[in-house]
C-alpha cells in the first residue's frame, strides 16, 4: 500500500501545481490552440509545438509543458470535427473517422457523431493519463522486447485490416493498397541511401509525408467529388436535428469506446507506430467484432467510436517512451525531447526522478486537459453542426483553400501543393471507378515501416526467415495474422457459397 | 516564400550546372538581396533547420534562436523553419538555389549532410554554401546493451574481428555519420566491408529503443543523446571515437584500442551563396558574441557538447576533407556505386513485390468482372451508402476544376496567396453555378484575410 500512497501524494502534488491559475491558464490556451490546430488540414500538433516553442522561453518548464500537453491532446480532438462533417480530416490520424463519421452526418446525425467523438476521445485521453501515471516504467520496459521481428508481425496484422474496408470488391482494395504502397516507396530508402521513384524531383527525395497522403487523398479529392456532381446529387445532406446519444447509442459505444482506447493506447507506447495506424487497426477490429458487419460504411456509430478512443489513447501512450525513457515515440514527443533539452532538463530514465515536479504537474495537467477538451467541445458540436449550412460552392472552396494552405505550410514548398492535388484527382479518378481510397492511406502509413523492419530483422538474422518464428512474440502476433487472414477467407467462402445456393433456389 | 520571378541574382562564382537548375527550382525566388545595403537586418532572420522538429540541428537552430534573442545578439527577430527530409538534401537545395544572395536565411546542419548528399548523389553539395562556422563537435560513442557480454572494447572488438556476421549495428540513417564510423571501424579492424552488418533507424529514438531492448549487439551515436541511457545503466558505452579522452576521461578512445579511427559529429551554419562581405561580417559577429556568451557555454556543457569553432576559410578547408573522407568510405561499404550497402534485401525488393501484388490483384479484377459482370461497382455509390443516387460526376466538370487548381497554384507562385485566393474562390463558385456571387466574393476576400492573419501572425507561417 506504500506505493499507493506514495503515488497518491505525488498526483495530490501535480494537482496542486496544474490547478493554480497560471498554470489553468495555459492548460486552457493549450487545448483552445489544439483544437484549432487539429481541426485546420496539415498542420499538427509537432509543427504547432514547434512554432509556439520560442514564445515560451520566458516560461518556466512546468507552464511550456502543460500548454504542450494540451496542444497534444487538442489536436486529437480537433481532427475529427471535419471529418465527420465534411468527409475533410483535419490530419492523418482523424482520417477513420471519415468512414463512419460523414455517412452519420449524411444521414442528419452529425450532432450525435460529434458527441460520440468528443467522449470517445476524452474515455482514450483519461484512460491512457491513467495507464501513464501507473505503469509507465514497466511498461516502457516491456515495449523494448519489440524489435524488428516484432514490428514486422504487427505491420502484416494491421495489412490484414484492409479486409475490413474493401466494400465490395476484394480485388479492387487489393489494388488500392498496393497504390499506396507503392507511393510510400518515393524517396530516399532509409537502409541504402538510395533514391527510388524521384525522377529527380527534388520535392520527392523526402517521400510522400502521410499528412499531405491525408490531404490529397480525402480533403482534396472530396472537394474534386463535389465540383465534379451536379447540385442536388448525392452529397446534399440531411438536416442535424440532435446533439446528443440515446441510451441505445451509448450502449453500441461503451465497448468499442474500451476496445478503441486499449489498442490506441499500446500502439502509442510503442515506438513509430503511431496514432494512424492505431485507428486503422481498431476500425478494422470493430468491423470483425460488429453484430452487422453490412452497416459497416453507412454509418456505424461503433466504427467511430473505436478510432476516435484510439487516437487520442495513443497520444498519451507515446508519453511514455518519452517519460520513462527519454525516447521518442512519435513527431510530436520529438519536438517535446528537444524543448526537455532547451529547458535544461535532462531526458533519459532519471527524468521521473530529478524532475519529480514537472512530471507530475504534466500528469495532472493531461487529466485537466481532458475535461477541458470536453467541456469545450460538447458545447461547441451545436456551432460546428451549423457549417452544414454553408452553400456547397463556398464550402468546396474554402476546404480547397484550407487544404492548399495546410500543404504549403508543412513545408513552405509549392512542391508539396502539387503533390496534394495530384492525389486529390488520383482518388477522385479512383473513387469514379469504385475504388475505394481509405486502403491508399493504409499503404501509405503502413510501406515504410512494413519494408524497413522486414530488412532490418532480415540484416538482424543473416537473410534468415525463421527469425519471424523463433521469436516468441513474433510468432504469436504471427499467429494471429494467419488466424485473422484464415478466418476472412472461410467467412468469405461461407458467404459467397450461401450466396450461390439462394440464387440456385430462386432459379 | 517571396512573391517574384526573379531570377537569383547571377554571381561570378555560381556553379554553372547548378545554377541551371537553381533558376528551375526557384519557382519563387529571393528577391531582396538588391535591397539590402547598409540598413541589414531590417526585418526578422531565419535559420532553416533541414530536418524535421525534434533532430540534432532543429536543436542547434532553436538553441541559436534562443541565445540570440536572450543576449539581445540581433535588433530583429529570429525564427526557426524546418525543412525535413533526405538527410537535409532538401534544405540544402532551397539554401543554395531558392534562398541564393538571400542574406536573411542561414542554415544549421553539420557532417550527415556531407555524407548523405554524396550518397544520394544530390545536385548540391555543402561546399556549394558559405560555410559561416563550425559551431559544435559531438563526440561519436560506441555502445552495447547492459545485458551485453562485453564489457570493455577490447572484448567487444576481439568478438567483431572473429566473427563480424554475428555483430549487428545500429545508428542513423545509411550514408550518415554513424554509418561512416562503422565502415571506418571495420576497415581498420581489417573485417571486410559487406560482413559490417548495419540496421539503420530513422531518429534517435527508434535507435535507442533497439539498443536498450538488446535488438542488436552495438550501436552509434552521439554522447548527448545517448549519456543519459548510459547514466540509467541501460546501456554501457565502450568508447569513444575522439582524438583523445574528452570530460572526466573515464572513457577510453578506440585509438587506445589500436585502431586509428578518429570522427566525431560537428555541427555549423552555413549562409547561402552570394552574400555580400558585410552581411557576412554581420553573421560572424553575432556568431563570435553568441559564442562567447555564458548561456551558449552552459548549454553546451550540460548537452555533452563541445566548442568546435572553425572560421570560414578553415571551416571551408575542413568540408573539402570530409567530403574526400566520405566519398572513399561511402564507396567502401558500397553506399556509393552499385550495390546498396549491407542487407539481405536490396532497395529493389520490396517495389518489386508491390508491383507483382498489385498485377495479381489486376488480374483477380479482371476475372471478377468477367465471372461476375453484376458485380461491378457503379461509379458514385462505390463505399458511402445505398440510398438514393444523384447524378453521376461528369468528367468535364471534373477536369475544369483540376484546370482552375491548377491555375492557382501557378498564380500562388506568381502573384502571391492574397491575390490568388479570393480570385479562385470566386471562379470555383461560377463553376459550381453559384447563385449568389456578391455574397461568394465578400465571403471570398474575408476568408483570404482571415486565413493571411491566421498563418502569417499567428502561426509565422509564411505565405506565398
Amino acid at each position: 500500500m506504500s506505493g499507493f500512497a506514495a503515488l497518491a501524494g505525488d498526483l495530490q502534488a501535480g494537482f496542486a501545481v496544474a490547478l493554480t491559475p497560471d498554470k489553468l491558464m495555459f492548460g486552457v490556451l493549450g487545448v483552445v490552440l489544439g483544437t484549432a490546430v487539429g481541426v485546420l488540414p496539415g498542420l499538427g500538433p509537432a509543427v504547432a509545438i514547434s512554432i509556439l516553442l520560442p514564445l515560451t522561453f520566458g516560461l518556466d518548464p512546468t507552464s511550456a509543458f502543460i500548454l504542450f500537453g494540451g496542444i497534444y491532446y487538442g489536436t486529437q480532438y480537433g481532427g475529427s470535427t471535419t471529418s465527420i462533417l465534411i468527409n475533410t480530416p483535419g490530419d492523418a490520424g482523424s482520417s477513420v473517422s471519415t468512414f463512419e463519421g460523414y455517412p452519420m452526418a449524411r444521414q442528419g446525425r452529425g450532432g450525435v457523431a460529434l458527441a460520440t467523438a468528443a467522449i470517445g476521445s476524452f474515455i482514450g485521453g483519461t484512460f491512457a493519463t491513467v495507464m501513464l501515471m501507473l505503469v509507465a516504467t514497466s511498461l516502457a520496459a516491456i515495449s523494448l522486447f519489440f524489435g524488428p521481428p516484432e514490428y514486422f508481425a504487427l505491420m502484416l496484422l494491421a495489412l490484414t485490416m484492409v479486409a475490413a474496408m474493401s466494400g465490395k470488391s476484394a480485388a479492387r482494395a487489393a489494388l488500392a493498397l498496393c497504390l499506396g504502397l507503392g507511393l510510400a516507396m518515393i524517396g530516399i530508402d532509409l537502409q541504402s541511401g538510395k533514391a527510388r521513384f524521384t525522377f529527380g524531383i527534388a520535392e520527392l527525395y523526402g517521400g510522400i509525408d502521410v499528412a499531405l497522403g491525408a490531404i490529397g487523398l480525402f480533403a482534396i479529392g472530396e472537394a474534386l467529388w463535389s465540383i465534379a456532381t451536379p447540385a442536388g446529387g448525392p452529397s446534399e445532406r440531411l438536416p442535424t436535428n440532435r446533439l446528443w446519444l440515446t441510451l441505445d447509442e451509448w450502449r453500441r459505444c461503451f465497448v468499442p469506446w474500451v476496445r478503441g482506447t486499449i489498442v490506441g493506447f499500446f500502439s502509442g507506447v510503442l515506438p513509430g507506430s503511431g496514432a494512424t495506424l492505431a485507428t486503422f487497426m481498431s476500425y478494422g477490429i470493430e468491423k470483425r467484432f460488429a453484430r452487422d458487419p453490412k452497416s459497416f460504411g453507412k454509418g456505424a456509430i461503433e466504427g467511430l467510436a473505436a478510432p476516435e478512443a484510439a487516437n487520442n489513447a495513443a497520444a498519451g501512450g507515446s508519453m511514455v517512451p518519452l517519460l520513462a525513457l527519454g525516447i521518442p515515440g512519435s513527431a510530436t514527443t520529438a519536438v517535446m525531447l528537444v524543448a526537455f533539452q532547451l529547458y535544461g532538463l535532462q531526458p533519459g530514465p532519471s527524468l521521473l526522478e530529478n524532475n519529480k515536479d514537472l512530471v507530475w504537474g504534466l500528469i495532472a495537467s493531461l487529466y485537466v486537459a481532458n475535461v477541458l477538451l470536453v467541456i469545450l467541445n460538447l458545447p461547441l458540436v451545436g456551432v460546428w453542426v451549423q457549417l452544414l449550412k454553408v452553400p456547397r460552392s463556398l464550402l468546396t472552396a474554402i476546404i480547397l483553400v484550407f487544404a492548399t494552405v495546410g500543404a504549403y505550410s508543412l513545408q513552405g514548398s509549392l512542391g508539396d501543393v502539387v503533390i496534394v492535388w495530384l492525389l486529390g484527382c488520383a482518388a477522385f479518378v479512383l473513387r469514379r471507378y469504385g475504388f475505394p481510397i481509405a486502403p491508399v492511406l493504409l499503404g501509405l502509413v503502413l510501406g515504410p515501416l512494413l519494408e524497413q523492419e522486414l530488412r532490418r530483422a532480415l540484416a538482424m538474422s543473416s537473410g534468415d526467415p525463421t527469425i519471424f518464428v523463433t521469436r516468441p512474440i513474433a510468432a504469436t502476433v504471427m499467429a494471429v495474422v494467419f488466424l485473422s487472414v484464415a478466418t476472412t477467407i472461410a467467412s468469405q467462402l461461407r458467404a459467397r457459397r450461401a450466396e450461390a445456393a439462394a440464387e440456385g433456389q430462386a432459379s | 516564400m517571396e512573391a517574384g520571378l526573379e531570377a537569383p541574382p547571377a554571381t561570378p562564382q555560381a556553379v554553372t550546372r547548378r545554377a541551371a537548375l537553381a533558376g528551375g527550382l526557384a519557382l519563387a525566388a529571393a528577391p531582396m538581396a538588391a535591397g539590402a545595403a547598409s540598413d541589414f537586418p531590417s526585418r526578422p532572420l531565419v535559420i532553416l533547420a533541414p530536418a524535421n522538429p525534434g533532430g540534432g540541428w532543429d536543436q542547434l537552430a532553436r538553441l541559436m534562436q534562443r541565445v540570440i534573442a536572450e543576449e539581445g545578439l540581433s535588433p530583429k527577430p529570429i525564427e526557426v523553419i524546418n525543412r525535413g527530409g533526405a538527410g537535409g538534401a532538401i534544405g540544402l537545395a532551397e539554401l543554395v538555389s531558392r534562398r541564393h544572395g538571400d542574406p536573411y536565411t542561414i542554415m544549421a546542419a553539420g557532417s550527415v549532410m556531407v555524407g548523405s548528399t554524396i550518397a544520394q548523389n544530390s545536385p548540391f553539395r555543402v561546399t556549394d554554401t558559405d560555410p559561416l562556422a563550425r559551431l559544435i563537435i559531438e563526440h561519436l560513442i560506441v555502445a552495447v546493451p547492459a545485458t551485453s557480454p562485453y564489457q570493455t572494447i577490447d572484448e567487444f572488438l576481439a568478438a567483431f574481428r572473429e566473427n563480424p556476421g554475428e555483430v549487428t549495428w545500429c545508428g542513423g540513417s545509411a550514408g550518415g555519420v554513424d554509418h561512416i564510423l562503422v565502415g571506418l571501424i571495420g576497415e581498420a579492424a581489417g573485417v571486410p566491408a559487406d560482413a559490417v552488418r548495419y540496421v539503420a533507424y530513422s531518429g534517435g529514438g527508434e535507435a535507442s529503443a533497439a539498443i536498450m531492448g538488446g535488438q542488436v549487439t552495438a550501436g552509434v551515436a552521439g554522447y548527448s543523446e545517448w549519456r543519459g541511457l548510459a547514466e540509467a545503466g541501460r546501456i554501457r558505452i565502450l568508447a569513444s571515437a575522439a582524438a583523445e579522452r574528452f570530460g572526466d576521461r573515464a572513457l577510453p578512445t578506440l585509438r587506445e584500442a589500436g585502431l586509428n579511427v578518429v570522427l566525431e559529429n560537428w555541427r555549423g551554419v552555413f549562409a547561402p551563396p552570394g552574400l555580400k562581405e558585410h552581411e557576412i561580417a554581420w553573421w560572424m559577429s553575432v556568431l563570435e558574441r553568441m559564442r562567447a556568451s555564458d548561456l551558449w557555454r552552459q548549454y553546451l556543457a550540460r548537452n555533452g557538447w563541445e566548442d568546435g569553432f572553425l572560421a570560414r576559410g578553415a571551416f571551408r578547408d575542413f568540408i573539402v576533407a570530409e567530403e574526400a573522407l566520405n566519398t572513399r568510405t561511402l564507396a567502401r561499404l558500397g553506399i556509393v556505386g552499385s550495390s546498396g550497402g549491407y542487407s539481405p534485401v536490396g532497395p529493389w525488393a520490396f517495389p518489386t513485390a508491390i508491383g507483382v501484388a498489385a498485377a495479381a490483384a489486376g488480374a483477380a479484377l479482371v476475372v471478377e468482372r468477367v465471372r461476375r459482370p453484376e458485380a461491378v461497382v457503379a461509379p458514385a455509390a462505390s463505399e458511402e451508402d445505398d440510398g438514393p443516387q444523384g447524378p453521376p460526376p461528369t468528367w468535364g466538370r471534373f477536369l475544369a476544376g483540376a484546370a482552375l487548381a491548377l491555375a492557382y497554384i501557378a498564380a500562388l507562385g506568381l502573384v502571391g496567396f492574397v491575390v490568388a485566393t479570393p480570385v479562385f474562390v470566386v471562379a470555383l463558385c461560377l463553376l459550381m453555378r453559384s447563385r449568389t456571387l456578391v455574397w461568394d466574393a465578400a465571403v471570398a476576400v474575408a476568408l483570404t484575410g482571415a486565413v493571411w492573419l491566421l498563418f502569417t501572425k499567428l502561426l509565422s507561417v509564411h505565405l506565398p
